[in-house]
C-alpha cells in the first residue's frame, strides 16, 4: 500500500513494476507516475488555469513564513502547496498553488540561504521530497525516498562545507538523515546508541562557543545531542557519527524542542501534556507546566529571554514569563546534590480561536528580523484558514493579573480570495451551467463534455467554450455558443469516460457517464441518444475505467465501473450487458487486473487483500490476503509476456503491436479515483498521449480531494502550434478571421469531425479486414474527397520536410486532421492570454484590430510547468499584491511591473542593431501571429536552456558561430555556454528571420534576464509587448519609407519606445498623412489588395485621435474574406 | 436519489447524520482505542511499564525437515538480547556454536517500527473522547485516514521483511555481534515475517578469481537461493547452502489480528459517513 512501510527495496520494487499493460491502477500513492506525461515532450508548454468559483480544498498540514517575510507557505493534506503574499500591513492574498506531491505534505522548511535563493523544501507522507522556488513556484529538484519525514532543518556551515548545505531530516524512521540540499541524495545518518524514531529536533547555533549542535528527542523520550560542526568532516567521509550526549526524559509524545537564542542557556521541551524548561548546560530541569484539560500542546518558541509562547493542537496559544527566582533563592537539595535554581512560569497573554473553529491546527512563530520587526504567531487549520496574530514586543497581563487576550490580526482562506478576486465566478462553461461536477475533454473531437450537479451532461466545442469564457468579446461568442444537453441522469454526474481515446476498438460514438444515484449511461456522443442505462444499487459511481485492449475475450469492448460501496462492475458496451458485478470488497479498490488465460478479474483492495472473480459465472473464486495476495498480483504481471504472444496470434491488429505507439496507446495506468489526491485526472492524459499529441491544445480537468468542483488547466503546445501554423502558411492558406464568423468555424469544425471519424474508422477497418482492400480504397477515396485542405496540407508538410534538415520532428501526418481554423484560433487564444493588456491602449487596439487577438475579459492565471509532474498555477488574486486597489477596475494582465522595463530594454537592444531587414514587415493577421509565436518560443527556449548545457550542440555551434564572427558585427566573446545555447537555437534558425547578429544580441539579452531570475512569463510578455510595438511601427515605417524621410528614421532610433508617447504620436501623424498619400497611387503592396478609405470622425483629419480605431480591423476583414 | 429526497426525508437523514457524529462515532472510536491499546500492550514497551522490567521471552527456532540449524533467541521488547545458534556444517558434519556477545543487543527494526506506528495511531485518537465534538463528516474521515495509514504501515512493517543484498547482509553489524566471531563464509540474518521470527543462515564458498563461472551479483531479496553470488571485500562468493528456521511469536499474531480488526472498524466508520455524503451533494457534510 505504501512504499515507506516496506524496506528501501520494497519501494524500489514497486516503483519499477512495469505491468502497465493489464493493470488499472487506481490509487496514486501506489504508483508514482508522471502526472503530466504530455509535458514530457521537449516542447514548451504554456499552461493557463481556469478556476471555478469554489477554491480547491486545502487542509493545512504544514505552514511556514519565508525569511523574506513576504511569503507564507502552506502545505495541505491534498498534497498541494500554497504560496500567499504577506504585505507589510499584514494583508494576506493567495498567490499560487503548487502541484507535485501525490500525498499529504508533512513538513516544510527552507532549503537554502533565503536571501540568495528563495528555496523551500517540502516532504510528503509517501516519501516525496521537493525543493521549490517560492518566488515563481518552480520545482527545482524532487526525489522520492522511502522515508516519511516529520521535520526538516536546513544546515549550512559556509566555511566548513562545500555545496549548498544539508537537510537534516527526522521522521518515521531511525535516527536523523542527512540529505544533500541540492541533489536530495541521502548523504549519511546521524546514528545513536539506542536507535529509534526521532519525534522532534532543533538546530542549536551557539555564538558563545562557536559550535553547532543538533538536539533531538526520540519517541521513547531520549534526548540526544549531536555535535555538527565538529563532525562535518567525518560525515563527509561517511564515518559513523554517534550522539555526544543522551538523557532519558521518561515521558512520551514529544512535540517540539527549542533553544533560547537570547540567553543561549534555556531549552524548551514541549510534549502533549507538559512543557518543560531545561538548562542546556547540564540538562537540569528548571520548570514544568501541565496543559489544561482537553488541550494538548503542539509546539512552542522563545519570544525573548525568559519569555516563551506555547501553542496547542486546537489553535490556542499562551505566552508565559519565566520568573527567575534566581540564585537568591537557591534551594539546597536535601541529599546534597547539585545546586538548583527554580523558575516559575507566569501566564501573561493568550490567543484563542472563537470564530470559524476548525480542527487540527498547525502553528508557528516568526520573530521578524527585518522591518517592521513584527513578532507573528501564525496558524493554519484543516479548513484551510490561515490566521496571524501580532504579538506585542512586551506582552503584559491585565491589571488584575489575569491573562490578556491578543486578537487575531488577519485571517484568510483560499475561498475568501476566490470570492474577492476571482472576477469570473463560474466554471469552465459557466455561462451555460455553473455547477459542473465532472468534465472530460475529447481531443480528437475538440469537444468538452461537462457533467453537472443536476444530472445534465453538456457537450460543447472545447475551444469555443474556452474563448467564450476568457475573451472580452464574449457576449458575441456566447450568443453563438453551440451546445447539446444530454438529459438522463437524476443525480450529480460523478464521472465521464470516452473509451475511444483509450482504445480504437471502442466505437467513437460511445460516451459513458456515471452518476451519484449509481447508474451508468451509455450515450451516443453525437446524437445524445441513450444507448443503455445500467443501474446498480451500489452507491455513487466513483470511477469508470477501460480494460486493456487487444484481448479477444469477454473484457473486450467493456468498461469497468467502480462504485462507492467498493464494488466493481464490468459492463459490456457492445452487448449492452453487465457481465459481472463484484460486490464483496470491504475496502476501497486499489487496482483491477485481468488474467488473460483464466478469464478472471482480480480486484486488489487498499488493505492489500485480493478478490478473484470469475467473469463467466460471476462468482468469487478466491479471497486472499498477505503474501498470497501479493503473489497473485505479481503472477499477473509475469503472465504479460505470454499474453502478448497470444495476442499476436489471436488479435487482428498485429500492426498496432508493432507500431511504436503501441506502448502508449495501450498503457492502462489510468487515473485515480476522483476523490484521491492531487491531479488525478492528469494521469489519464498519459494514456491518450498519442492521440492528443496531434493537438497543440489540451484541456485538463483537475479535481482535488474532498471537492466536487474542479478546475481546468489549458495547455498550449507552442512548438506544435507553430508547426501547424507554418505548414498552413506555406500554402498561403490565409486564415479566416474566424472570430467574427462563427459559422465558418462551425462548418469547418463539423467537417473536421467527420473527417477524423472517417480516418479513425478507416484505421480500424484496415486492421480488422486487411485483406479487404476494396473497403480500404473506398474509404481512402472518401477521405480525399473529404476536403481538399487535407491534401494541400499534406503537400505543404512534404515541402516543409524537404526544407527542414534539422532533426526536429517531421510534421506529423496527423496534421491533416487538424483544422487550420482551430489552430489559428488556438494561437490567437494563446496570444490573448499572454499579451500584457492594459500597458498601452494603442497597442491593445493594434492587437485587437490588426492581429485579431481579442482582449481578455479578466487577467488569466498562468501556470508554470517545471517538470512532468510539477506544475504551479497562479491563484486568483496573484496580481493584487502589485496593484493598488484604485486601479482594480482596469484590466491588467501583466505578470509584474517589470514587464514594461524589460520590453524597453528589448526594444533598445533591437534598435541598437542597424538591421533593417526586420520581421513583422507590416503584414498583419496570420503573419503577425506567427511572428509573435516565434518570438515566444524563442524566449521560452532561451530562458529554459540551462547554463552550460548541451555538449552535443557545442561542436556544431562552433562552426555555425563562425559566420557571425566573421561579420564582425559582434566583437564580444561568447562564453561557452552561450555559444552552445546559440548553437541550439541555430538549429531552428529557419524559423527566425533575423540577422544573426541581431539574434545573438537578443539571445544575450534574454539569457541575461534568465540570470537575473526574470520569469518566463515576464520575459514572454515583455517581448510580446515590444514586438507588437515594433509591428505597429514597422507598419507605419513601411509606408513612410516610400518617402525617403531620413529624419523620421533617425528619430525612430532615438525614440524611447514607451514612456515618451508624444514621439509616437508624431509618428502616428506621419503615418496618417501617408495613408492619405496612398490614395494618390503610391500604395504599398500590402494595402493594394483592399480598397481602403481611412475612416475619420468629424474634425480634423490630420489628428490621430480622429482616425476611427476600427478602421484597421475593417480592412483586415475585407482582406481575408 | 439525492435530488429526489423530499424535505421530510432530508430532515430525517440530517438527524440521523447528527446522531452518527454525536453518538456512533464515539462508540466506534472507543472500541478502536481499546483494540489499539491491546495491540500496543503486546509490544512490551521499554518505557512506561509499571515494574520497569521488560520481560524476556525465549524462542526455539527450528524446522521440521532439517536439523542443521538450531537457534535459541531471547526477545526483550523490540530487541534480541541473546541468541544461540548451533550449526551443523553440511559436508563435514562439524558442529559450530555462536552466541551474542554479552554487551550487544540487536534491535528488530520491524518490531520497533510497528510499535511506533501503533502508538502514533493511539496518539491520534487521544483527546477524541466523548467530550470532543465532531462537527463535520470530513473531520471523521480525515481522522480515520490518518489512523488507517498508521495501522497499514504497522501491519506492512511486520508482513514485509526488508529485502537486502548479500553484501548488505555481510557488512551489517549483525555479523560482528557474535562470539566466537562468525567465520567468513557464514552469513546470518534475522527478520520478522508475519507472526514468525526467522533466522536465515547462508553458507558461502569462495569463487576462484580465475573461475570461468559467469559472475552475476544477485539483487536484494528477503531470502537468497543457493547459487546467488556476491562480491565482498574484493572476494567473490557463491551461496552454497541456505537454512531457514523460524518460530511463531504468539503476541505478534495477536497484534496482526488487532491491526486487521481495527482497520476494518475504521473502514466501516468511513463507509457509514460516506453514505450520507450523497445526500448533501459533496458539500462538507
Amino acid at each position: 500500500m505504501d512504499p515507506i512501510a516496506g524496506s528501501k527495496h520494497n519501494y524500489q520494487h514497486s516503483s519499477t513494476s512495469s505491468a502497465e499493460n493489464e493493470m488499472w491502477l487506481i490509487h496514486p500513492a501506489v504508483h508514482r507516475e508522471p502526472l503530466l506525461q504530455v509535458l514530457k515532450t521537449k516542447n514548451m508548454v504554456q499552461a493557463v488555469a481556469i478556476w471555478s468559483e469554489q477554491a480547491p480544498s486545502h487542509s493545512i498540514t504544514a505552514m511556514m513564513i519565508a525569511d523574506d517575510q513576504q511569503t507564507i507557505i502552506t502545505g495541505g493534506l491534498e498534497g498541494q502547496i500554497c504560496l500567499w503574499n504577506l504585505s507589510v500591513e499584514l494583508k494576506i492574498s493567495s498567490r499560487a498553488i503548487l502541484f507535485g506531491h501525490t500525498s499529504s505534505v508533512t513538513c516544510l522548511a527552507k532549503a537554502r540561504d533565503f536571501a540568495k535563493q528563495p528555496f523551500v523544501v517540502s516532504g510528503s507522507e509517501n516519501g516525496e521530497i521537493c525543493v521549490w522556488n517560492v518566488t515563481n513556484g518552480q520545482c527545482i529538484e524532487n526525489a522520492m525516498l522511502p522515508y516519511r519525514h516529520t521535520s526538516i532543518c536546513y544546515y549550512h556551515s559556509s566555511f566548513r562545507m562545500t555545496g549548498e548545505g544539508w537537510l537534516l531530516c527526522c521522521g518515521q524512521y531511525q535516527d536523523v538523515l542527512i540529505i544533500d540540499a541540492k541533489t536530495l541524495e541521502v548523504l549519511h545518518t546521524l546514528k545513536s546508541q539506542a536507535s529509534d524514531w526521532i519525534s522532534c529536533m532543533c538546530l542549536i547555533h551557539s555564538t558563545r562557543i562557536q559550535e553547532d549542535s543538533l538536539v533531538a528527542i526520540s519517541v521513547t523520550g531520549a534526548l540526544k545531542l549531536w555535535d555538527l560542526s565538529s563532525s562535518i568532516n567525518s560525515i563527509q567521509e561517511k564515518q559513523n557519527v554517534y550522539e555526544t550526549e543522551s538523557k532519558s526524559l521518561e515521558l512520551k509524545n514529544w512535540q517540539a524542542v527549542r533553544f533560547c537564542t537570547h540567553t543561549e542557556r534555556l531549552l524548551l521541551i514541549v510534549c502533549s501534556d507538559y512543557w518543560k524548561v531545561f538548562d542546556y548546560c547540564d540538562f537540569s530541569l528548571l520548570c514544568t507546566e501541565a496543559s489544561g484539560s482537553g488541550q494538548s500542546f503542539a509546539g512552542g518558541e522563545f519570544l525573548a529571554a525568559n519569555r516563551l509562547i506555547l501553542w496547542t493542537e486546537c489553535g490556542h496559544s499562551f505566552i508565559y514569563q519565566l520568573l527567575n527566582s534566581g540564585l537568591s533563592k537557591i534551594v539546597y537539595p536535601a541529599d546534597g546534590g547539585m545546586l538548583k535554581e527554580t523558575v516559575t512560569p507566569q501566564l501573561l497573554c493568550c490567543t484563542n480561536v472563537t470564530e470559524n473553529k476548525s480542527f487540527s491546527y498547525v502553528m508557528g512563530f516568526l520573530n521578524e528580523r527585518k522591518e517592521p520587526f513584527y513578532k507573528i504567531l501564525f496558524s493554519g487549520d484543516a479548513s484551510g484558514r490561515i490566521s496571524l496574530w501580532h504579538i506585542p514586543d512586551v506582552p503584559v497581563s491585565k491589571f488584575d493579573g489575569s491573562p490578556k487576550e491578543i486578537p487575531i490580526a488577519v485571517t484568510s482562506t483560499l475561498q475568501n480570495n476566490f470570492n474577492k478576486y476571482n472576477s469570473t465566478p463560474e466554471g469552465i462553461i459557466g455561462h451555460l451551467y455553473a455547477a459542473v461536477t465532472s468534465s472530460l475533454y475529447i481531443a480528437s473531437l475538440d469537444k468538452l463534455v461537462c457533467g453537472c450537479e443536476d444530472g445534465k451532461i453538456i457537450v460543447t466545442f472545447a475551444l469555443h467554450a474556452i474563448r467564450a469564457r476568457l475573451l472580452d468579446d464574449r457576449s458575441l461568442l456566447r450568443a453563438s455558443m453551440p451546445h447539446r444537453v444530454f438529459e438522463g441522469h437524476n443525480g450529480c454526474v460523478t464521472c465521464l469516460l470516452y473509451p475511444h481515446t483509450k482504445s480504437d476498438q471502442f466505437d467513437p460514438n460511445w460516451l459513458v457517464s456515471g452518476c451519484q444515484d449509481s447508474s451508468v449511461i451509455l450515450w451516443d456522443v453525437f446524437t445524445g441518444e441513450i444507448l443503455q442505462n445500467f443501474a446498480f444499487q451500489a452507491g455513487p459511481v466513483v470511477k469508470l475505467l477501460v480494460p486493456p485492449a487487444g484481448h479477444k475475450t469477454k473484457v473486450h469492448l467493456s468498461v469497468c465501473c467502480v462504485c462507492s460501496d467498493h464494488s466493481v462492475a464490468l459492463l459490456h458496451l457492445q452487448q449492452r450487458l453487465c457481465l459481472l458485478h463484484a460486490r464483496k470488497q470491504l475496502f476501497p479498490v486499489k487496482m483491477i487486473k485481468w488474467h488473460p488465460v483464466e478469464d478472471v478479474l482480480i480486484v486488489g483492495c487498499e488493505d492489500d487483500s485480493v478478490y478473484v472473480w470469475e467473469i463467466e459465472t460471476g462468482t468469487l473464486e478466491r479471497y486472499e490476503t498477505g503474501e498470497m495476495a501479493k503473489a497473485i498480483l505479481t503472477s499477473c504481471e509475469d503472465s504479460r509476456a505470454l499474453m502478448t504472444d497470444s495476442v499476436l496470434f489471436i488479435s487482428q491488429d498485429v500492426q498496432r503491436i508493432k507500431s511504436p505507439s503501441y506502448k502508449t496507446s495501450s498503457s492502462y495506468k489510468l487515473g485515480t479515483l476522483p476523490y484521491t489526491l492531487s491531479l488525478p485526472e492528469k494521469s489519464s492524459v498519459k494514456s491518450t498521449d498519442t492521440r492528443q499529441s496531434q493537438s497543440p491544445f489540451t484541456i485538463l480537468p483537475v479535481k482535488t480531494k474532498w471537492t466536487s468542483m474542479n478546475f481546468h488547466v489549458l495547455l498550449f503546445d507552442l512548438e506544435k502550434l507553430l508547426e501547424y501554423l507554418l505548414s498552413s502558411h506555406v500554402n498561403d492558406l490565409k486564415s479566416t478571421n474566424s472570430f467574427h464568423s462563427y459559422d465558418v468555424v462551425k462548418s469547418a469544425k463539423s467537417s473536421t469531425e467527420k473527417r477524423t471519424l472517417t480516418l479513425k474508422r478507416n484505421r480500424t477497418a484496415g486492421s480488422l479486414y486487411q485483406l479487404n482492400a476494396q473497403t480500404r480504397n473506398a474509404s481512402d477515396q472518401s477521405i480525399s474527397k473529404e476536403n481538399n485542405i487535407v491534401k494541400t496540407l499534406e503537400e505543404g508538410s512534404v515541402i516543409k520536410k524537404q526544407k527542414k534538415k534539422s532533426s526536429k520532428k517531421a510534421i506529423v501526418p496527423a496534421s491533416t486532421k487538424i483544422d487550420i481554423n482551430i489552430i489559428c484560433d488556438t494561437a490567437k487564444l494563446l496570444l490573448s492570454c499572454l499579451f500584457p493588456w492594459g500597458v498601452d491602449k494603442e497597442l491593445d487596439n493594434f492587437c485587437i484590430k490588426n492581429a485579431g487577438i481579442l482582449r481578455l475579459q479578466y487577467p488569466v492565471s498562468f501556470g508554470l510547468v517545471s517538470s512532468e509532474s510539477h506544475v504551479s498555477l497562479m491563484l486568483p488574486g496573484w496580481n493584487h499584491a502589485d496593484y493598488d486597489a484604485a486601479e482594480e477596475h482596469t484590466l491588467y494582465n501583466w505578470f509584474s511591473k517589470k514587464v514594461v522595463d524589460l520590453s524597453n530594454k528589448y526594444i533598445n537592444t533591437i534598435q541598437s542593431q542597424p538591421s533593417e531587414k526586420n520581421i513583422g514587415n507590416g503584414t498583419v493577421g496570420m503573419e503577425t501571429i506567427i511572428h509573435l509565436l516565434h518570438k515566444i518560443s524563442f524566449v521560452n527556449r532561451t530562458i529554459n536552456i540551462p547554463v552550460g548545457s548541451e555538449q552535443i550542440g557545442r561542436h556544431s555551434s562552433r562552426q555555425k558561430l563562425e559566420p557571425v564572427r566573421s561579420k564582425g558585427k559582434n566583437s564580444e566573446n561568447f562564453t561557452t555556454s552561450f555559444s552552445s545555447l546559440y548553437g541550439v537555437l541555430q538549429q531552428n534558425r529557419h524559423k527566425f528571420r533575423f540577422h544573426d547578429t541581431d539574434h545573438a544580441s537578443l539571445v544575450k539579452l534574454i539569457s541575461c534576464w534568465r540570470d537575473q531570475s526574470i520569469e518566463v512569463i515576464e520575459a514572454v510578455q515583455a517581448v510580446l509587448l515590444a514586438e507588437v510595438q515594433r509591428s505597429t511601427k514597422t507598419l507605419r515605417r513601411t509606408s513612410i519609407s516610400n518617402h525617403p524621410d531620413t529624419t523620421v528614421k533617425n528619430r525612430m532610433s532615438e525614440a524611447h519606445p514607451l514612456p515618451e508617447s508624444d514621439k509616437t504620436e508624431e509618428l502616428e501623424l506621419q503615418c496618417i498623412k501617408d495613408i492619405q498619400v496612398k490614395k494618390l497611387g503610391e500604395v504599398p503592396e500590402d494595402w493594394r489588395r483592399a480598397d481602403v478609405d481611412p475612416l475619420h470622425k468629424s474634425g480634423s483629419k490630420e489628428k490621430e485621435e480622429n482616425l476611427r480605431p476600427d478602421f484597421c480591423g475593417k480592412y483586415i476583414i475585407r482582406n481575408t474574406f | 436519489m439525492a435530488a429526489t429526497a423530499s424535505g421530510a426525508e432530508r430532515k430525517v437523514l440530517e438527524e440521523e447524520f447528527k446522531w452518527l457524529l454525536r453518538e456512533e462515532v464515539h462508540v466506534v472510536l472507543r472500541q478502536l482505542q481499546d483494540i489499539l491499546k491491546e495491540a500496543s500492550k503486546r509490544f512490551t514497551l521499554p518505557v512506561g511499564t509499571i515494574d520497569g522490567q521488560i520481560k524476556q521471552e525465549n524462542f526455539v527456532l527450528g524446522s521440521s525437515t532439517m536439523d542443521q540449524v538450531k537457534g535459541v533467541l531471547t526477545l526483550q521488547g523490540d530487541a534480541l538480547c541473546q541468541a544461540d545458534v548451533n550449526l551443523k556444517m553440511p559436508r563435514t558434519n562439524q558442529l559450530l556454536h555462536f552466541a551474542f556477545r554479552e554487551d550487544k543487543q540487536w534491535k528488530m527494526q520491524q518490531i520497533q517500527d510497528a510499535r511506533n506506528h501503533v502508538n502514533q495511531a493511539i496518539y491520534l485518537l487521544t483527546n477524541r473522547d466523548e467530550k470532543y465534538k465532531f462537527h463535520t463528516g470530513s473531520e471523521v474521515l480525515k481522522l480515520m485516514d490518518a489512523v488507517m495509514l498508521q495501522l497499514t504501515r504497522a501491519r506492512n512493517r511486520l508482513t514485509t521483511p526488508a529485502s537486502l543484498t548479500l553484501p548488505e547482509i555481510a557488512s551489517s553489524s549483525l555479523t560482528k555481534m557474535f562470539t566466537p566471531a562468525l567465520p567468513g563464509d557464514i552469513l546470518v540474518n534475522f527478520y520478522i515475517n508475519l507472526n514468525k521470527l526467522c533466522l536465515l543462515v547462508y553458507q558461502l564458498h569462495a569463487l576462484q578469481p580465475n573461475s570461468t563461472k559467469n559472475f552475476r551479483p544477485s539483487g536484494s531479496s528477503v531470502m537468497h537461493n543457493p547459487g546467488s553470488m556476491l562480491e565482498y571485500n574484493n572476494q567473490r562468493f557463491e551461496v552454497s547452502h541456505v537454512q531457514k528456521v523460524e518460530c511463531v511469536v504468539p503476541w505478534l499474531n495477536d497484534a496482526l489480528l488487532f491491526f486487521t480488526v481495527a482497520l476494518q472498524l475504521c473502514q466501516q466508520l468511513k463507509d457509514k459517513i460516506s453514505v450520507f455524503s450523497s445526500y448533501w451533494n459533496f458539500s462538507p457534510y
